[in-house]
């Protein structure tokens, strides 16, 4: 990577806020890059949408600082005034048609409406798939639409840096899942840089080229998102990018970055730090849990244990397997692969998973 | 001084009230007295007044009297009732007519008149002898008792620049009033007073210069006290004045003169709903006892206000006279009083007195449109005033978080609750000679109005504002400065969204300025040709028993509040296709 020697668009450094004697936000280093999607990954309170304002610089840290390409103060907000756009996670549309509201954006700051084409409206509109509402009234929009019309409002300013604040947080799947393939479409061709916040991994994943990870206010870990997903640096990382948690036991030998621990009776080789004699959970992915109903399949998994089959849930089009043996698994599989394996609540699975895909925290 | 003359204000503004606690506490006084009388009280009333039971078909019953007691309507000039004789006389009539009650309506002589004419009084108790020569002979009034008297008094400044003092007859002084250019505050009601007072005018042979001269429109009270604040002189009863004149300044300068004699009369109303208990009352106020109580009657300041006026014996028995209702042809066009139907049908009634309006409405009459005109000029800049200041208090106040914060918007919230009379009462303690603003010499100027209707709309105004900004979320500033906006540009998008409810505070305040009457009453005066507005018009005409002038004047004060509303409206509407930023 070159980011050493590029100057990013923005970057902050020991921010900190407060609020009512707890912190709400600190955050020692953050940067966002030219073209790139920066994703705040984090649950609900853990400051994400602090560390998104005083990224825009609409909210004033306690402590720390903001630069806007090199600048800092006054001039520094000025500029990114005239160059941000921002859509919060309760977007507010005026009163007025949805075409009056692209309008309006358009025209506030110092920037000048007959700057845009009003073909640039239309296409923009046409982007956001919101084209046939341009003439409606907001008042008579659902919450998606009002979401994609908020963030078309932003997008059409053709902003610097656009701050996205919990873009899907309040639509059902269908809409999210369409909301998001618009925006890895639209978002990087219109903004030269954006910030968004979620809750949830998996938009983080797919839309972002980096991901920052938050709880209470404290920056865990910031890394691209095969970094997370390969390497969580705790356990909260882990379970906030989408790992089963459940497996507990005590770490029998230590080899390296390997480990020996004993779950229930059988011993699983685990990647991970911890001594011998510690209490460890290990997390892992149920999609990297291998199934087969031979003993000896093949593979270069370290890891095989007998375990029963004890509950079959669809979920998103895959299979969710409940699996007892000496602990309790999950495992993820297409409905193809559980035809093949002739899946049935009862039936009896031999489990494989690699050493790698298990990732040991003390305890 | 200004304690007294607060109090002396509120009391009329507020007579009938003190006037029914009493009316409560001389009805439990009298029940009572009941059982003991009671066979005395039949002697004397039965024997008196002929074969009517007291059974008529009655309105509302008082609540204290017993089963066939009914209650006697008395329409009765203000000067009357105001000097407290009434209420004293009243207990001694119903401990000798347990089987009545009376219930005053302390009206002004019109009023009276009118309410007679259409029977919802029994009698009346006024003191203008050429209208009450009309209402018996257009036959709507029967007996005519001359019950007691006392005079008129020229009342004016005690530096009495115009020298009256030293005349030889009343004539003489007006015309030396006119010849110096002195001031002349007139009732200006159609009262009893303002008949004299009119009448002694075309006496004297002059004509105030109108610059000199004001009709105030109001009670012998107010009259006195805007004559005293003007250093005017005015004709008043002299039993007003005793009561009214230190408060006002105001002395008796002259009153010796047989054309200032001023005569209550009592006349039985012949569309009466209670005849006998008319016929009771007038023969008690001429009898041998009525005359003493009158006599020996002292005001709260022990001075003789009435003298007795024997004047009993001549009239014809109550059993020989006509009763019922007026055919409508028999009246006679006596009366000044527009609007005055005759017909005891409602519906008739009615009818005429909206017609009334609607031709003064269509032909374009000229005091009508003159105070309709006074009235938007007046309530339009106190509106714009209130708005300017009223709007932007309410966007910092709800904006802004500081010390104090809440007890300010509990502040304006209160002036919501602000009475008007006592907001009048403020603004004329401070306008007034004596106050801390009376050398801006504003009272009874529109600018006086204009003061009192900021002081009612403002708070209106602020509140609603206040309200409609907070209940906003700030997210809205945020999303605005999120795409660029400058904080002035946040502000207007915020207040964009509102809009609407701005127009209503607008609209609020314009339906408080426009319709209050008891503040602009008490700082404005009713001064014909200067302060008198739509709402203190209607008071006047009312009074008068003009009931169609004063229809015609509510009819367009609504229709104008519609208007406003109608044009707030638009503009709400324009400003949203024309956004608030360029």
């Amino acid at each position: 990577m070159t980011t050493d020697i590029v100057t990013p668009i923005l970057a902050g450094s020991g921010l900190r806020v407060t609020h009512g004697g707890r912190t709400t936000l600190d955050v020692p280093e953050v940067q966002l890059y030219e073209g790139e999607l920066l994703a705040v990954l984090g649950p609900n309170g853990a400051g994400k949408s602090t560390l998104l304002r005083v990224l825009a610089m609409l909210e004033r840290p306690e402590a720390g600082t903001v630069s806007y390409r090199g600048m800092t103060g006054r001039k520094a907000e000025e500029q990114l005034r005239r160059s941000l756009a921002a859509v919060f996670q309760r977007p507010h549309l005026w009163t007025g048609t949805v075409r009056q509201n692209l309008e309006l954006g358009l025209r506030l700051g110092d920037r000048r409406k007959s700057d845009h084409a009003p073909e640039a409206l239309d296409a923009i509109a046409s982007q956001m798939g919101i084209e046939p509402l341009l003439s409606a009234e907001v008042g008579t929009l659902s919450g998606g639409e009002t979401q994609r019309v908020a963030i078309a409002r932003a997008l059409a300013i053709e902003p610097d840096v656009l701050f996205l604040d919990e873009p899907t947080a309040n639509l059902d799947t269908g809409l999210r899942l369409s909301l998001l393939e618009d925006l890895e479409r639209v978002a990087r061709s219109r903004a030269r840089a954006t910030v968004l916040t979620t809750h949830n991994h998996s938009d983080a994943f797919r839309l972002a080229d980096r991901v920052i990870v938050l709880n209470n206010g404290h920056l865990i870990q910031a890394g691209t998102p095969a970094e997370l997903y390969e390497n969580p640096s705790d356990a909260f990382v882990a379970e906030t990018t989408g790992a089963e948690m459940a497996l507990t036991g005590t770490v029998l030998e230590r080899d390296g970055q390997l480990l020996l621990v004993d779950i229930g009776g059988a011993g699983l080789s685990v990647a991970g730090s911890a001594d011998v004699g510690d209490r460890v959970k290990i997390a892992y992915r149920p999609e990297d849990v291998f199934l087969s109903t031979e003993p000896q399949g093949h593979g270069s998994a370290r890891n095989r244990l007998q375990m029963t089959l004890a509950e079959i849930r669809p979920i998103l089009g895959l299979l969710r397997l409940r699996l007892e043996g000496p602990a309790e698994m999950v495992a993820v599989v297409t409905r193809a692969a559980a035809e093949e394996l002739e899946l049935a609540a009862g039936s009896s699975l031999y489990v494989q998973i690699k050493a790698t895909a298990l990732h040991a925290f003390r305890l | 001084m200004d304690a007294a003359r607060l109090t002396n204000l509120a009391r009329r503004q507020v007579a009938i009230r003190p006037a029914l606690v009493k009316r409560a506490g001389t009805a439990r006084a009298a029940r009572a007295r009941l059982a003991t009388l009671v066979l005395a009280a039949l002697a004397f009333g039965v024997a008196g007044c002929g074969p009517w039971s007291a059974s008529e078909p009655r309105g509302p019953e008082l609540s204290g009297g017993g089963p066939g007691v009914t209650s006697i309507q008395v329409g009765t000039t203000t000067s009357a009732y105001d000097s407290g004789l009434l209420e004293a006389l009243a207990p001694a009539f119903e401990a000798a007519h347990p089987e009545y009650k009376i219930r005053f309506f302390a009206v002004g002589t019109g009023q009276a008149l009118e309410m007679g004419r259409r029977g919802d009084v029994d009698v009346v108790l006024v003191h203008a002898p050429a209208a009450e020569e009309a209402f018996v002979a257009s036959g709507h009034g029967l007996r005519r008792r001359s019950i007691m008297q006392n005079d008129f008094a020229l009342a004016g400044p005690p530096e009495d620049p115009a020298d009256v003092r030293g005349s030889n007859d009343v004539i003489a002084a007006l015309q030396l009033i006119v010849a110096t250019g002195g001031r002349f505050v007139s009732r200006g009601d159609q009262s009893g007073t303002h008949a004299r007072e009119r009448a002694l005018w075309i006496w004297a042979g002059v004509t105030p210069e109108a610059a000199r001269y004001s009709e105030v429109g109001q009670g012998m009270g107010a009259t006195l006290l805007i004559a005293g604040e003007q250093g005017a002189y005015t004709l008043t009863d002299r039993a007003t004045l005793t009561v009214t004149g230190p408060a006002a300044r105001l002395e008796e300068l002259y009153a010796d003169d047989p054309l200032l004699e001023n005569v209550y009369s009592v006349i039985e109303v012949r569309a009466a709903a209670n005849p006998a208990g008319a016929c009771a009352l007038s023969e008690w106020l001429g009898s041998a006892e009525g005359a003493r109580l009158i006599e020996t009657f002292r005001s709260e300041n022990g001075v003789a206000l009435f003298t007795p006026v024997a004047d009993g014996g001549a009239l014809a028995p109550c059993a020989t006279l006509a009763r019922g209702a007026v055919d409508a042809g028999s009246d006679s066009d006596s009366d000044s009083a527009p609007g005055a139907g005759s017909s005891r049908s409602e519906r008739t009634e009615s009818r005429n007195i909206f017609a009334l309006a609607w031709d003064l409405l269509t032909s374009g009459d000229g005091y009508v449109w003159e105070i309709v005109l006074r009235s938007l000029a007046i309530s339009g800049v106190a509106l714009l005033l209130a708005t300017i200041i009223g709007i932007p208090i309410g966007i910092v106040v709800a904006l802004s978080r500081f010390r104090g914060h809440g007890t300010v918007t509990a502040l304006i919230n209160t002036g919501l609750a602000l009475p008007p009379v006592v907001a009048g009462l403020a603004a004329y303690l401070l306008l007034s000679r004596t106050g801390p603003l009376g050398p801006l010499e504003l009272l009874y100027r529109p600018a006086a109005i204009v003061l009192a209707q900021i002081v009612l709309a403002g708070p209106y105004i602020a509140a609603v504002t206040l309200a409609a900004v907070a209940a906003v979320p700030g997210d809205v500033r945020l999303q605005a400065r999120g795409l660029g906006a400058t904080r002035l540009q946040a502000l207007l998008l915020h207040l964009r969204e509102v809009r609407g409810s701005l127009i209503a505070a607008v609209a609020a305040g314009f339906g408080a300025v426009i319709s209050e009457v008891g503040a602009v009453m008490i700082v404005g005066g009713n001064i014909l040709g200067e302060t008198r507005v739509m709402t203190t018009a209607i008071v006047l005409e009312t009074r008068r028993g003009n009931f169609g002038v004063a229809i015609a004047l509510g009819t367009i004060l609504l229709a104008i509040a519609f208007a406003v509303n109608i044009a707030l409206l638009a503009v709400g509407r324009r400003s949203l296709r024309r956004p608030l930023i360029s």
